[in-house]
């Protein structure tokens, strides 16, 4: 009986981990990610190791990419539900220039960090190809997920998969 | 008052009569797949193969096309996905036989005409696979932010399509600044080069892709959408 208790959770457990993967998320095997030093919208240099120890969630987005505005929103609720938690997230402009963003952002309240990559270096070395992906860092440094395409970031298997991290040791 | 209404009539006349010169033509491909397309005949020495996407023909697409025939290019106008009843997906294209390419590009090289060849996203991908190897048709080649990624993964990087030898071609690779391929397009064209392909790049700034269809244009993408006809002059001819 015992047994059969524990083949019926693995099942239930693997089926819970395809359904993630079947929503948009890639697991990845665990691997050091990219550097990833840049200035933020007030000048200041952030990077990476400045938040170890903290699930990160990485977002490439531009201004002018519909998808990546549509889905600005649903992170700042993210961050507001996880704001006692060990998690941050990063979102990183790419090919745009202080001004443009800063536009966008009297529009959108967000209040997360935004990094600046205006010649692209930093898109580059994470090989990002679409706008929005993103990449979810576990605690301790590794890149375990991402995702191409615009995602509901407060809700569902996304939460799910965070939470998940964030209870990893 | 007259005269407005003799100016409006025969423009348009004008309009008009252009319009009802454009023909459908089909043709029977290799493969026994019978496709049509729309040629705008002109009275000039230049042909233009234009091919739509993946996501299939604008009427900016076919407003351009018309435009162009009235300034002397003839332009064969062709949506491959719809002519053979294929999903609207990138990889639709990809599957269309290189021989049943050939065989257009053989009918359009055999009229005599100047050959331009224009596809823009994933029609790249049968475009090029046509030329392939095929000296004999010379052709000039514009691609609007072509697609021919083999494999793209996130962190891990990307692979191209190879096509075999493509020496005798001419490619004008035109890529939107505002585009996620943007900071990746030096890698398209150092691919295209290694096929022997002579290959320049043009940046558009402040657009976007697919900049003539979008629901979401900014007035900017409007205004040079609409003027599609005259850029394609300009791509055509190698001029800025």
């Amino acid at each position: 009986m015992m047994r059969l208790h524990t083949l019926f959770f693995t099942l239930i457990f693997l089926m819970a981990s395809q359904s993630f993967a079947a929503g948009g998320f890639r697991q990845l095997d665990p691997v050091s990610p990219p550097d990833l030093t840049l200035k933020d919208l007030t000048g200041e240099i952030r990077n990476l190791n400045d938040f170890k120890g903290k699930v990160i969630l990485v977002n490439f987005w531009a201004t002018w990419c519909p998808p990546c505005r549509r889905e600005m929103p649903s992170m700042q609720r993210l961050k507001e539900k996880m704001s006692r938690r060990p998690f941050v997230i990063l979102g990183v402009d790419s090919a745009e220039q202080r001004e443009e963003v800063e536009e966008f952002l009297n529009l959108v309240k967000i209040d997360f960090p935004i990094l600046l990559d205006p010649d692209t270096a930093a898109t580059r070395r994470w090989k990002v190809f679409a706008l929005p992906t993103s990449f979810l860092v576990d605690r301790n440094g590794k890149v375990r997920y991402s995702i191409s395409g615009p995602t509901e970031w407060d809700e569902g298997e996304a939460v799910q998969i965070i939470e998940l991290l964030m209870q990893e040791k | 008052m007259n005269w407005l209404v003799r100016i409006t009539a025969s423009l348009l006349l004008l309009v008009f009569s252009s319009a009802l010169m454009a023909e459908e033509v089909e043709v029977t491909l290799p493969s026994g797949n019978v496709i049509a397309y729309t040629r705008y005949p002109a009275s000039g020495n230049d042909l233009l193969l234009w091919f739509a996407s993946e996501r299939g023909l604008g009427k900016a697409e076919s407003h351009a096309a018309l435009e162009l025939s009235e300034k002397g290019v003839e332009v064969w106008l062709f949506d491959l996905a719809s002519a053979l009843f294929l999903p609207q997906t990138p990889s639709s294209l990809d599957g269309i036989q290189a021989g049943d390419m050939q065989r257009l590009l053989e009918r359009a090289s055999s009229t005599g005409a100047r050959l331009c060849v224009y596809a823009p996203s994933r029609a790249a991908v049968p475009v090029l696979r046509g030329l392939a190897g095929r000296p004999d048709i010379n052709a000039r080649v514009l691609l609007m932010h072509p697609n021919f990624y083999s494999r793209v993964d996130a962190l891990d990087g990307a692979d191209y399509l190879s096509f075999g030898s493509l020496k005798s071609v001419d490619v004008l690779v035109l890529q939107p600044r505002r585009s996620a391929a943007t900071p990746w397009v030096d890698n398209q064209v150092e691919a295209l080069r290694k096929t022997g392909a002579n290959t320049a790049l043009k940046m558009l700034e402040r657009l976007r892709e697919g900049f003539w269809v979008r629901e979401d244009a900014t007035d900017y993408e409007v205004n040079q959408g609409r003027n599609l006809a005259e850029h394609m002059l300009n791509w055509m001819k190698g001029t800025p």
